[in-house]
């Protein structure tokens, strides 16, 4: 009672081993390509900057000049009612709805991420890298997300807030 | 070619798309507009030409780049520690 029969199989644990190999690259390439396509080319109307801070956003318009402002989360005791606790803001990103809008993202201190979920938006806010996101929003309203990228001790507390005008 | 560039100008809304860098890191394209400005004004002020037809670098890489990190490399140009070569 012993295992020679089945003891050595050189060749066919070679052959499971590169075949499998050769049909993952075989899929990989190809997928590669195509995440790459879906990096649409838009024409974008504007282009905002968005710069994470701890912890804060500073949305910077300017195409046309010189709009720069902060963006903090409403402190609970500074709440109307009505208002998102940990999600509202004291000033808005307000952009016009149909209008292919570029955003620029970047940080100043630490990595965050700057995210939108119900647009399908979420890109890494990097120290020395400017990250593009391209998006159309097509109704109006008011779109909440918050930071998605581990950065301190208020980093569930600067929240993103767009407000998609008519 | 100066006409073509006037109505570029006049019809400006933002940086246009270009295909040196198609994809999600704009770094490079900040970083090459704010160069291309800066050669453009001084090859042009040496030579005594017009530095309104490098308006369009100016105009994108201000659309594009933080403005922190224009003042910075303002300040760098002002000290000469410029990394760039312009």
């Amino acid at each position: 009672l012993t295992n020679t029969s089945i003891s050595d199989a050189q060749e066919m644990e070679t052959i499971w081993t590169i075949l499998p190999a050769i049909i993952l690259i075989l899929i990989a390439l190809p997928s590669l390509r195509i995440l790459y396509l879906t990096d649409e080319i838009n024409d974008p109307s504007f282009t905002i900057k968005s710069i994470g801070h701890q912890w804060y956003w500073t949305y910077e318009y300017t195409d046309y000049g010189g709009l720069i402002f902060n963006s903090y989360m409403l402190p609970p005791l500074f709440l109307e009612p009505g208002d998102l606790r940990l999600l509202d803001v004291d000033n808005r990103v307000v952009l016009p709805v149909e209008a292919p809008v570029r955003m620029m993202i970047t940080s100043q201190d630490v990595l965050h991420s700057w995210t939108v979920p119900s647009l399908g938006l979420k890109t890494d806010a990097i120290p020395g890298r400017l990250n593009q996101t391209t998006f159309t929003a097509t109704r109006p309203g008011v779109y909440y997300g918050q930071c998605s990228e581990i950065c301190g001790a208020n980093h569930s507390f600067m929240p993103i807030v767009l407000e998609l005008i008519p | 070619m100066a006409e073509d560039m006037e109505t570029k100008l006049k019809n400006y809304k933002t940086a246009p798309f270009d295909s040196r860098f198609p994809n999600q890191n704009q770094t490079r394209n900040c970083w090459q507009n704010y160069l291309d400005f800066h050669r453009c004004q001084k090859a042009m002020t040496a030579k005594g030409g017009d530095i309104s037809v490098c308006e369009w670098y100016q105009r994108v890489y201000q659309s594009l780049c933080p403005t922190s990190w224009v003042t910075d490399w303002d300040e760098q140009r002002a000290e000469g520690t410029f990394p760039g070569k312009i």
